[in-house]
């Protein structure tokens, strides 16, 4: 094959992958989504808050010692040099500042992977009180920090746009941010329902049809046993489970592909609403459906900001003339 | 240039990362298996993990983790949970992380954890000043009903067993 057709087809994989990973994209979509995962990230450093002494602290369940023989991979946590409860104390409240200055988007960034490296000291220390939803809050998390989050609908892009006016130049209205974070929380999501899909796929009771009665029948996991008692106490709704574990199970294995085309898409996502919903209501799993669904924004079109805010103005502008 | 590096980098990354997630599910492999041992720490350093199977199998029962003391004169008294088990009617607002600690207390391999919790119950007896010669941990097992003979009768109770999981010397 000539050099010049090899040349040109590298061209073409570079242009395909440029377009796949770095495509600019409109930072507001990308600012929302900072704004609502550092609101998760406030939250999960508040809800251990309570329980931090037993947790992590000095005198809690997992001390130093027991922690490096629960772990054989390598670890790190600066709460392994903390011998005091108001020291640990302090350092997680730097960690729910980080986590707020996040959300604002100051240093977005920077107060992103702080945010990151807290949430992995406290796992660090005492993985077994964390679930699925950490690991993904966190993982999440350092996704974001890999473009600039905080172009738009942040203290940064204020700071940034009125320095620029004092230097006599135009703001910046529109801001683009390379897809790339977007992308990596796509491929992450789908991942996550497809190895959670081919796993439940071998069990027994999900091939029956059994697996949400089972889920639903254990006072370990179960927010309330009235609200589900209905469903468990008649023929009639074991059956109405027995289609929400296939519906379950079919849509985990085949999100991936279900997303790839446009009105699929809108069909697997309101699927996903509508399943995280009902684990949320009935099982207790801290912030995994929260951030599951937060995942399906990287899903939406790269505008999806600007065009509920045209919608908005449209709407507004039409109650007026009335 | 600086979006030039930015691609660059961002590409050798999310190349070896994704490799990284293909490893971690193929280790068995002698071509994954290497990679893996090369590039784990792409998942240990911040702990991404990418082992996703959620209620897979589901539950099926209900455990409780039981703490019991002995003393010095061998009496076994009762000690605080680290989460009591639920009375019903119940409603919770929040996810309890003590409950997790102590399902994840229940599997064999765990025994560190096992240890930690009967290192932390020593401890908060001392403080109260009952101090212990050891712990004793329990789990009290309830197996969830079969569909149908929930339908002929919604109080009926499961299989129950109580299984011991160690007696922890406190230090």
């Amino acid at each position: 094959m000539p050099l010049k057709d090899i040349l040109r087809g590298l061209r073409v994989v570079w242009q395909f992958w440029n377009w796949f990973w770095f495509r600019p994209i409109s930072a507001r979509g990308v600012g929302v989504m900072r704004i609502l995962l550092g609101v998760v990230f406030i939250m999960t450093t508040i809800d251990i808050w309570g329980d931090l002494a037993v947790l992590v602290g000095p005198d809690g369940v997992f001390h130093e010692g027991s922690a490096r023989r629960g772990f054989r991979l390598s670890r790190w946590t600066y709460f392994d040099h903390l011998d005091s409860m108001t020291a640990v104390t302090f350092v997680h409240a730097l960690a729910l500042v980080a986590n707020i200055l996040f959300m604002l988007g100051f240093k977005s960034r920077t107060m992103g992977i702080i945010s990151v490296i807290a949430h992995t000291a406290l796992y660090q220390r005492n993985s077994w009180f964390m679930n699925g939803g950490d690991r993904l809050v966190r993982e999440f998390g350092f996704y974001i920090c890999l473009v600039p989050c905080g172009a738009s609908l942040s203290i940064d892009a204020w700071l940034k746009n009125k320095g620029r006016l004092a230097r006599g130049l135009s703001p910046i209205l529109s801001p683009k941010v390379p897809i790339f974070a977007l992308r990596v929380i796509q491929l992450q999501i789908a991942f996550v329902y497809l190895i959670s899909g081919v796993e439940k796929w071998g069990s027994g009771s999900w091939q029956r049809g059994s697996a949400l009665y089972y889920s639903l029948s254990t006072d370990n996991y179960l927010r309330s046993d009235w609200l589900v008692a209905p469903l468990l106490d008649g023929r009639a709704g074991y059956e109405l489970l027995k289609i929400g574990t296939m519906v379950t199970l079919y849509w985990e294995c085949f999100f991936w592909l279900l997303v790839l085309w446009r009105p699929t898409r809108w069909l697997a996502l309101v699927i996903g609403v509508g399943l995280h919903v009902g684990i949320h209501m009935t099982l207790m799993v801290a912030f995994f459906s929260f951030v599951s669904m937060w995942a399906y924004l990287a899903f939406l079109p790269d505008d999806w900001v600007e065009r509920i805010e045209a919608w908005w103005r449209r709407r507004k502008e039409r109650s007026l003339s009335i | 240039m600086r979006l030039g590096l930015y691609k660059l980098v961002m590409s050798v990354f999310i190349i070896f990362y994704i490799g990284t997630v293909v490893a971690s599910h193929n280790r068995k492999s002698d071509f994954w298996g290497a990679y893996y041992k090369k590039f784990r720490w792409m998942q240990t350093t911040m702990c991404f993990w990418q082992n996703w199977g959620m209620f897979a199998p589901p539950p099926g029962s209900t455990s409780w983790l039981v703490l019991q003391g002995k003393k010095a004169d061998g009496e076994i008294i009762d000690l605080e949970p680290l989460y009591a088990p639920v009375e019903k009617p119940y409603w919770r607002w929040r996810y309890d992380r003590r409950q997790k600690l102590a399902l994840s207390s229940f599997q064999k391999s765990r025994k560190p954890l096992r240890n930690g919790i009967a290192r932390y119950a020593c401890h908060r007896a001392e403080e109260a000043g009952t101090p212990l010669k050891s712990v004793i941990m329990t789990r009290d097992r309830t197996w969830a009903v079969r569909p149908s003979k929930r339908w002929k009768d919604s109080d009926q109770k499961g299989r129950h067993k109580v299984e011991e999981l160690g007696e922890i010397k406190c230090r």
